[in-house]
């Protein structure tokens, strides 16, 4: 009775609306963000009909989010766009049956005997009732091997959730609809390799070493993009966390029988009202393949792989490009670019084989160090020039700086740390570590309320000079008033945010700098 | 799944032509319905059952109208024909039990009484009191009926008192949950021509179990209470995110109450899990312009150099049509190099009265920096301090550009004064002060300033205003 009436209803709310099914999506582009999200654009060739007719667009990607969907490059009026989600599962196929007739099948589990009994689908509320020429029965409750069949698959129900829009056209026709989207699980991460020759940057002289920069593309979703054009967005985009992809709605099949075997295993009380009191259980996630990364060179331990910088050698012709795109950087691989599903892909965007590198070891000093027992370890820098009109000038997107060197034919690796987004001429710090051979001692030699005095000695066990930072971070606000710094003046280091004095200790040697602070 | 179908369908047969299902929906998750159905009513008092209503019906908002019609009582009937209803209803009557012998795969059939179903099901069968399949034996329970008031979904029955006998239409109105809708607006932003186009579609969301049939949808923006969010209690003011300057234009759409309203043409189907998409406002040429944004909540150097927000302030006087604009994100797209048009950012926009100027931030630059430095902090007396800052800006890009540098002083109950300033400052109240400083391309500025904060209690008095 009640699928009559819905029939009856579809038939006078869409007797104008014609169906029509996009084959699947023609040229992609493909433009990848930070944070797993991805701008999609995708041609769709249908056959229009004239007037009002609906468009389902088969093949767009199973992340996208479809509030975000828009339609160009159509003449035509958009009337609206619908994504259903409401997906065939076990749960949904029998709540279609309701009302409906469907066959019961049992087989004897003694006897091997199948037989087939029509059967009225009463409900399908936790469990399925049905009416057989017997009587009212169960599904599942009899601990016998039964099923229940359609006899045809119901409408509305879907294999996967489907975006369509209702469209109305001038006159019928082939039609070329492009349509773009933002989806999520697609992603990108800079990966750098500073490659430093032995001794490179050690004379304070800016020996050059080698940056590569790779661009790592991750899809995590089940779309296939075959050869798109791709481009990636470096920078900080604003999201509100409005750009969600749905969680498909697949209700899971409950049945609540009755009590079985002894009364222990069963819970006294039942919910009333499942809907209302949220007993049903909601939609599992769904499960994700494997993820495993396409190419040999590992995001997280490079050390592991044999010979990371064969890779480099091997692909690393072939680099993207690089241009501005509003307040963003924008990189775009030297072709097209197929990535298959829950895989990564790399492609190398900076291939500079000489840059300038220093070296630098940073004490940041805090007063409690004064007791610390034994020698203060430094940070272990090198620092990279990128300042305009030098050897690199160029925009790094932010990314992990991995630091190699090559000695007597083997490779070694020598820490690494993560960078911003930096802009040409910003300095770009890279911290590898902690030093072995330099250390300092902070002494204080007078700790008066109105001035203290500080002695920092720094030894250098190298057998070559090094460039060394001391910075008091520590007494930067110092909450009894200003603090103003006397001491090593030629050393001192103007317009950073805390003291800093820059000085070399010789090699095989110490200095001392001796600093006094009065407050104001 | 359930359909709730437009009554004209059903009503095919009797003559009666009227609305019949129509739902407004509520930015809050919350959507009236009020579905007209022909009735056949008998004389006196009678139960009349209601199925298909939503499958999150606020039961206490019902409200059933029919002419001739008293109200004796209304229930929402929850009792779902399952499995373990079924038996727990057949206390005391007769089924007829199969079982199977897994070995063989001979039947058995007997009759038994059911006594109780208190966990575990204990019937009375050939004169023995046992306990339903404790031996674990395949058994199907054959039931003669299905008791009455178990149904396949949940049902809203109503006892009414009728003085007449006959078919006519009967109205009924409910609240119901799981209906919501918001904006989503595509902002097509040219930064050459300073103009943006706006296209705002209206996204309702369904997440009920019912299909609405057919229904003629009205929208309603604003933020309306229901039972439990936010809005339902006093004092919840709150910030409109993006709207800068509010406007102070009527809007041109039907208003009910405090809130507008936006009819949709024609009848719409809303499915059961579906998101829907309606066009409801759109501007072209919007006049808007792209600002470098830099914020200091109180006087703290930076280690590192920080990227400046960039925003596109929009005025929606001209050309909106003097559109209201309902509450929803906003997202901004330009064209690249090659004409693509590609997603800049996203923001959220609050409910925007017609007319206002919005600030909508689309994400950071990666070229324009500025680093603030605390240079020099002084204390003058007890309550009076100085502090000077440095902020650098840097520019990386071949344009140049301005930012706008806004510093928050800490303080509530201080008086601000700019002791030195090397550009003009505009004060935006008592204790904001912005500077607009220009930055060559490819090239840095610097923008310092002395701020005194005096905080003695004598020293507080009224500020002129900007």
């Amino acid at each position: 009775m009640l699928w009559l009436l819905a029939a009856l209803a579809m038939q006078t709310a869409s007797a104008a609306t014609a169906e029509v099914r996009s084959d699947g999506a023609g040229a992609r582009t493909l433009t990848i963000y930070r944070d797993d999200l991805a701008f999609v654009t995708e041609t769709h060739v249908v056959d229009l009909p004239e007037g009002r007719s609906r468009v389902v667009f088969a093949g767009v990607n199973d992340r996208m989010v479809p509030q975000t969907a828009v339609l160009t490059a159509f003449e035509g009026v958009t009337l609206e766009r619908n994504f259903d989600q409401g997906l065939l599962t076990k749960a949904s196929l029998f709540e279609a049956l309701v009302g409906e007739r469907a066959v019961l099948t049992r087989t004897n589990p003694g006897s091997g005997r199948r037989e087939d009994v029509p059967a009225e689908v009463l409900s399908a509320a936790r469990g399925v009732v049905v009416r057989t020429p017997e009587g009212v029965e169960t599904l599942d409750c009899a601990g016998l091997p039964q099923t229940l069949a359609a006899p045809e698959r119901p409408d509305g129900l879907l294999s996967v959730p489907e975006l369509s829009v209702v469209v109305s056209a001038d006159e019928a026709g082939p039609r070329e609809m492009r349509l773009a989207y933002l989806a999520e699980g697609l992603g990108w991460s800079a990966d750098y390799v500073l490659t430093v020759g032995a001794g490179a940057g050690e004379e304070g002289g800016g020996a050059p070493a080698a940056l590569r920069g790779w661009l790592t593309f991750t899809n995590e979703t089940k779309d296939r993009f075959d050869a798109v054009p791709t481009a990636i967005i470096a920078g900080t985009l604003r999201t509100t966390g409005d750009t969600r992809a749905p969680e498909p709605d697949a209700p899971t099949y409950h049945a609540a029988c009755w009590p079985r075997g002894t009364t222990t295993d069963i819970p006294l009380r039942r919910a009333r009202n499942p809907y209302l009191l949220g007993l049903i259980p909601p939609p599992p996630a769904i499960p994700r393949a494997n993820f495993e990364p396409e190419f040999a060179m590992a995001r997280a331990a490079p050390m592991a792989e044999s010979d990371p910088l064969d890779e480099i050698v091997l692909t690393g012709a072939r680099t993207a490009s690089e241009e501005r795109f509003g307040d963003y950087r924008l990189y775009r691989p030297p072709g097209p670019v197929t990535l298959t599903p829950y895989r990564t892909k790399q492609v190398a965007f900076l291939d500079e084989a000489e840059v300038g590198v220093q070296r630098r070891y940073d004490f940041d000093l805090y007063p409690y160090m004064a007791d610390v027992d034994g020698p203060l370890t430094p940070d272990a820098l090198y620092l990279i020039d990128n300042e305009a009109g030098g050897a690199l000038a160029r925009a790094l997107p932010a990314g992990t700086v991995r630091v190699m060197t090559v000695a007597d034919g083997e490779v070694f690796y020598l820490g690494q740390d993560e960078i911003r987004d930096l802009a040409v001429g910003l300095p770009v710090e890279i911290a590898v570590g902690g030093a072995t051979d330099v250390m300092a001692r902070l002494t204080m030699t007078d700790g008066r309320r109105q001035r203290s005095a500080l002695r920092v000695t720094i030894g250098n066990a190298m057998t070559r000079p090094a460039p060394v930072r001391i910075a008091l971070p520590g007494w930067r606000r110092e909450e009894r008033g200003h603090a103003s710094f006397t001491g090593e003046d030629n050393a001192r280091v103007k317009g950073e945010p805390s003291p800093t004095w820059d000085v070399t200790v010789p090699a095989n040697g110490t200095r001392t700098l001796r600093l006094t602070i009065a407050y104001e | 799944m359930f359909r709730i179908i437009a009554a004209a369908a059903l009503m095919a047969s009797a003559a009666v032509a009227q609305d019949d299902l129509s739902v407004t929906i509520y930015n809050a998750d919350a959507a009236l319905v009020s579905d007209t159905r022909a009735i056949e009513f008998g004389r006196g008092e009678q139960t009349v059952a209601l199925p298909n209503v939503s499958s999150m019906i606020v039961a206490p908002s019902v409200g059933f109208d029919a002419d001739g019609i008293a109200i004796v009582e209304q229930n929402y009937d929850f009792d779902l024909l399952s499995p373990q209803a079924l038996m727990e209803k057949s206390v005391g009557e007769t089924v007829l039990l199969v079982s199977v012998n897994p070995a063989t795969g001979r039947e058995t059939r007997r009759r038994a009484t059911i006594l109780a179903v208190n966990g575990g099901v204990v019937i009375e069968a050939e004169g023995r009191i046992e306990v339903l399949r404790d031996d674990g034996l395949p058994t199907r329970v054959i039931f003669e009926r299905v008791p009455p008031n178990l149904r396949a979904e949940p049902t809203l029955s109503v006892t009414v008192d009728s003085a007449r006998a006959g078919r006519r239409p009967a109205r009924l109105t409910y609240l119901t949950g799981g209906l919501s809708w918001r904006a989503d607006y595509v902002a097509d932003f040219d930064e050459a021509a300073g103009t943006l186009d706006l296209q705002g579609w209206a996204t309702i969301e369904n997440r009920t179990e019912t299909t609405f049939e057919a229904a003629s949808l009205k929208l309603v923006a604003g933020d309306v209470a229901t039972s439990g969010n936010d809005y339902s209690r006093r004092g919840r003011q709150r910030g409109r995110p993006g709207v800068r300057e509010a406007g102070m234009q009527t809007g041109s759409r039907e208003r009910v109450g405090d809130y507008y309203l936006y009819p949709l043409d024609g009848r719409s189907t809303v499915a059961s899990n579906q998101v829907k998409q309606i066009g409801i406002v759109s501007a072209d040429g919007l006049p808007a312009a792209k600002r470098y944004e830099y914020r200091m909540g109180g006087f703290s150097s930076s280690d590192e150099a920080q990227n400046v927000e960039v925003r596109i302030a929009l005025d929606t006087a001209r050309g909106a049509g003097g559109d209201a604009l309902p509450a929803g994100t906003v997202r901004v797209y330009q064209c690249d190099a090659s004409g693509q048009s590609l997603f800049v950012g996203e923001d959220r926009l609050g409910h925007t009265p017609a007319g206002s100027e919005l600030s909508i931030k689309t994400g950071e630059a990666f070229d324009v920096t500025a680093q603030p430095r605390v240079v020099r902090r002084a204390e003058v007396s007890r309550y009076v301090t100085d502090t000077q800052v440095e902020v650098t800006l840097r520019n990386a890009s071949p344009d140049d550009v301005e930012v706008a540098v806004r510093q928050d002083v800490p303080t509530y109950r201080g008086e601000v004064t700019v002791r030195q300033e090397n550009a003009p400052s505009e004060r935006l109240d008592a204790d904001s002060l912005e500077w607009t400083v220009p930055v060559p391309a490819n090239d840095e500025a610097k923008l310092t300033y002395t701020l005194r904060v005096d905080e003695r209690v004598d020293a507080i008095r009224v500020i002129p205003g900007r």
